[in-house]
């Protein structure tokens, strides 16, 4: 028998199921579903059955539908749609049979677990908890009595113990790295490109998503300073910029370090992570790669966290051939070469010449865009330093890079992210997409220098982010959502939120769970013991005494009794206390009014639970006993 | 094929005489059980091991994603199985069962027979299944369980090991025990229709009485002669009928029939003896096995209709 309750909430449930996994449904699953939920919600309205012949019908043209779907679509994607076909379907049919019922709690909890594939903000995560709990809800409904409703207080308590298992179990249980290769080259939004083309971070510049925070431990750079590395672009090949293979890297070195910060990257599906200058020393599933760049040792496809060390120094030249390679300039943009020839007979050293290029590109009216002129594919450089004179940083960068080359100075393009802004009160920096950017790296005295011409073009671009650099017209294309206010706070204190929740929660990992077993192996656990032992042995006695008193009051108060009226005649044993003080009263006629007030006092203890009539019993006793002695 | 299947019943009969040898060792017949750890089993049920499954699918998800909150779930249902094992415990410890007096029911009809529950609040979902009684199921455990027994043939019996079990709150675990409670119970034969010539009509005392005495404490009601008490209510008197009378003759019944009919005079004898008994007279009964003197009351029928049962 079902409870009632069970189809509405499983029918809401699934709904809110719908809402939630939109992101991994294709928009005529997503159709079909809703059809199907409103089709059972109207069944159940009417409280009408639908012949299973129908459903399992419906759930052959759908089983069909997805085949026909599969070679498009993610493999996962299909299963999931595949599940809430099933899962939608059995809807139908739990009315008829508990063994349905089952099924389908089961397959909704699997459903909505695998909700974290798609997202797994905190929000989300609390969106998808609460989905969690409503399916142990209908779990709970099906083996219920089904007159009640609710969970009873003490079923409630009891399942208070399942959290601290569960987070116990999250802390301790031992984590296995992946079993096996999972493909999931999703279109991540990120301001990585594999290549650098001279328009080639514009989609992204609109894109406000996260891409990774920033906690600094001690010191912090200044905000001119955060230049993040994470990619260096070597070749050349006329139009985009694109890295080099890249030799082995070269051991760290021990310096004098600066800064101490680490990082929680969202997933972009790449191994190349971010770094601050030259690095010394990295935590972490990490390592240092050529060109002073880290990389992880796996893809990027949950939120990751490492932690490094810097000096805000320029990053160091590894050798020779480094320079070599940065100085292969195959393809002509004649102007610009010429350019470069004439400045560097002017100022023959490189520093020389990069602030003379930085002259030039202050002197000349360039301008920050991000909607520059279209480019032809021949001499683009040419094209924008002579021409347009209107480009973001791909352009500045791709060209500064051109004009060192040029000069016989060696000189890359460095990918990676530029400033940040901090959150909280100062706790952490959060970097957003957005802040993609491009810049340039010349060779310096065996040091890379940092050059990046778009601080020149456009200097509040370093300082207060992309948005302050814009336009206004710009800045409306950028289509902003800075909130303001109260609200702005809000969503800043949740972000704050999000931010210990990913560090905690969601890139909690094996490293980290050494630690903790590590921390908890070094405790005194000799002298733990010890005093845990000590403490129930002190509870026990405690108990035991406690347990001794309130037994025995009154047993102790009928042996004090005895002994204390001994001297006026023993009590037989046929004989109540009361009807041997009655007696004693009687036989007794000068002590009779003591006597007589006992016997009150004893059963207004025995009897009503007096307690403080104790005292008063074991008075009169002492009194009684004395003029017994006395009358002797 | 035959053979197969007759070795495989062999052996499950076998196994099952040593696992109730076995638990006649750990639970001997009582008065009183409680349910205690000893008595008490817990495994998971099939839905509790497609829940395990679903537990390991998502461990793996997690793992290979390497999705923290995946685990998460994982271990939160982990968490709830290991939850409900106890749970499912607790839902039937210390429930204590007791056997009531021994009832008694006539051959042919179901016997009523009733097992108190203490400690019984808080427990749900209970299941009773026996080898002799219609299968109980309840949501909240009441105070007594009213067990309908099957039909039997006349005769002394014992109420066979029964099984209580449940499933809550999960459905995942089963919690279940196999109890002997010491209860027997009596079959009777079942009473036949009587003959109108077999039945005596109820004696008529006749209005004279032999003698009359003043009622004393403990004098049957109804000898009481209520015409005089009402004349004179403060001296009530009692008729004493002299005991040659005829229709006081102690009534006589000797089992001695055999074979079929034994089964007829028997359903025969105790309807008459419960027609007896309802009209107030005494009577005796001589069984190949037994003789019971003349008498009357409760306690003397259920004697005479245990001797019967047993014949």
């Amino acid at each position: 028998m079902l409870n009632p309750l069970f189809v509405h909430i499983a029918l809401l449930l699934q709904l809110l199921l719908l809402a939630l996994l939109q992101d991994g449904l294709s928009w005529w699953s997503s159709l079909v579903l809703i059809c199907i939920l409103l089709f059972k919600y109207a069944t159940v309205r009417a409280e009408k059955t639908v012949r299973m012949m129908t459903v399992n019908a419906l759930a052959v043209l759908l089983c069909l539908l997805l085949l026909s779907q599969l070679w498009q679509q993610d493999m996962q994607d299909s299963m999931l749609q595949l599940l809430f076909f099933s899962a939608a379907l059995r809807l139908f049919s739990i009315a008829s049979d508990l063994r349905h019922a089952k099924k389908l709690v089961w397959v909704q909890y699997f459903l909505i677990s695998t909700g974290f594939m798609l997202n797994q903000s905190l929000w989300f995560a609390g969106a998808v908890f609460l989905l969690f709990f409503c399916n142990l809800y209908l779990h709970y409904l099906l083996f219920a009595p089904v007159q009640r409703r609710q969970f009873q207080w003490s079923e409630f308590r009891l399942l208070l113990w399942v959290m601290p298992l569960c987070i116990a179990l999250f802390v301790l249980f031992p984590r296995l790295p992946p079993l096996w290769q999972t493909d999931r080259q999703h279109q991540a939004q990120t301001g990585l490109a594999d290549e650098l083309s001279l328009g080639g971070l514009e989609r992204l510049v609109q894109n406000g998503s996260l891409a990774f925070r920033v906690e600094f431990e001690g010191e912090k750079p200044p905000q001119q300073d955060l230049y993040w590395r994470a990619k260096v672009f070597e070749r050349f090949n006329g139009q985009d910029w694109l890295p080099a293979l890249l030799p082995a890297s070269q051991p760290l070195s021990q310096q004098q370090i600066l800064y101490h910060y680490t990082l929680v990257v969202e997933p972009h599906f790449q191994r190349s992570l971010f770094s601050l200058g030259q690095v010394h020393q990295l935590q972490g599933q990490v390592r240092p790669i050529a060109a002073g760049l880290i990389e992880s040792y796996q893809q990027i496809s949950r939120r990751f966290s490492y932690g490094l060390s810097s000096d805000g120094a320029a990053v160091a030249q590894q050798n020779n051939e480094e320079a070599i390679r940065n100085l292969i300039l195959r393809h002509s943009n004649p102007e610009a070469s010429a350019l470069a020839v004439q400045l560097k007979q002017q100022h023959p050293t490189a520093s020389a010449y990069a602030k003379a290029l930085y002259q030039y590109f202050q002197n000349n009216q360039f301008s920050y865009s991000l909607r520059p002129p279209v480019l032809n594919t021949q001499a683009q450089i040419d094209q924008f330093l002579f021409e347009h004179k209107v480009g973001f940083c791909g352009h500045y960068a791709s060209s500064a890079a051109y004009l060192f080359r040029a000069a016989g100075i060696p000189a890359r393009v460095v990918g990676g992210y530029q400033g940040g802004s901090w959150q909280g009160t100062g706790d952490y920096l959060q970097v957003l997409q957005k802040d993609a950017h491009a810049w340039v790296e010349y060779l310096d005295q065996g040091r890379w220098q940092r050059f990046d011409a778009t601080a020149i073009v456009a200097p509040l671009r370093l300082t207060q982010g992309l948005s302050d650099a814009l336009s206004l017209s710009e800045r409306q294309f950028l289509d902003q959502f800075f909130q303001q206010g109260m609200l702005g706070d809000w969503l800043q204190q949740l972000e704050w939120l999000d931010y210990y929740w990913s560090v905690w929660v969601l890139s909690f990992d094996q490293s980290e769970q050494r630690f903790i077993w590590q921390s908890l192996q070094s405790l005194p656990w000799i002298w733990i013991g010890v005093a845990l032992l000590a403490f129930l042995l002190l509870a026990l006695a405690v108990y035991l005494v406690l347990q001794h008193k309130t037994e025995n009051k009154n047993q102790s108060l009928r042996h004090l009794m005895l002994k204390r009226l001994k001297h006026y005649g023993p009590k037989a044993d046929y004989q109540t206390m009361e009807s041997y003080l009655q007696r004693l009263i009687l036989s007794h006629p000068q002590q009779s009014e003591q006597l007589h007030q006992l016997l009150l006092a004893y059963q207004s203890f025995e009897f009503a639970e007096q307690h403080e009539q104790l005292q008063q019993c074991r008075k009169l006793l002492r009194q009684l006993s004395k003029n017994k002695l006395k009358g002797d | 094929m035959m053979l197969a299947t007759t070795v495989r019943q062999k052996l499950i009969n076998s196994f099952r005489q040593r696992f109730y040898r076995w638990l006649d060792k750990r639970q001997p017949a009582a008065k009183e059980v409680q349910l205690r750890q000893h008595l008490l089993f817990v495994f998971p049920t099939a839905y509790g091991g497609w829940f395990v499954l679903l537990i390991a699918l998502l461990y793996l998800f997690g793992t290979n994603y390497q999705n923290n909150l995946i685990l998460l779930c994982a271990y939160l249902l982990l968490s709830l199985f290991c939850f409900c094992i106890l749970a499912a415990f607790f839902n039937l410890h210390q429930l204590t069962l007791g056997a009531s007096a021994e009832p008694f029911g006539y051959a042919g009809s179901s016997v009523q027979l009733t097992v108190q529950l203490h400690q019984h609040q808080y427990k749900k979902m209970l299941y009773i299944s026996g080898e002799d009684f219609t299968p109980l199921f309840f949501e909240s455990v009441p105070k007594e369980l009213q067990l309908e027994l099957y039909p039997q043939r006349r005769g002394f019996y014992q109420l066979q090991r029964f099984t209580l079990r449940s499933y809550y709150p999960f459905g995942l675990i089963r919690c279940w025990s196999h109890i002997q409670l010491q209860q027997p119970y009596w079959v009777y034969p079942e009473p036949a229709a009587l003959k109108p010539t077999v039945s005596t009509e109820p004696s008529q005392h006749p209005d004279h009485p032999d003698q009359l005495a003043p009622y004393q404490q403990g004098s049957p009601a109804s000898a009481i002669d209520w015409k005089r008490l009402a004349k004179n209510p403060w001296q009530p008197v009692i008729r004493q009928y002299s005991p040659t009378s005829a229709v006081h003759q102690p009534r006589q019944l000797v089992v001695d029939a055999t074979g079929l009919a034994l089964e007829q005079q028997l359903s025969e004898f105790c309807a008459l003896l419960l027609q007896f008994e309802q009209q107030g007279q005494s009577y005796s009964l001589s069984t190949p096995g037994i003789e019971i003197a003349a008498n009357y009351g409760q306690a003397h029928l259920h004697r005479c209709l245990q001797a019967l049962a047993l014949c």
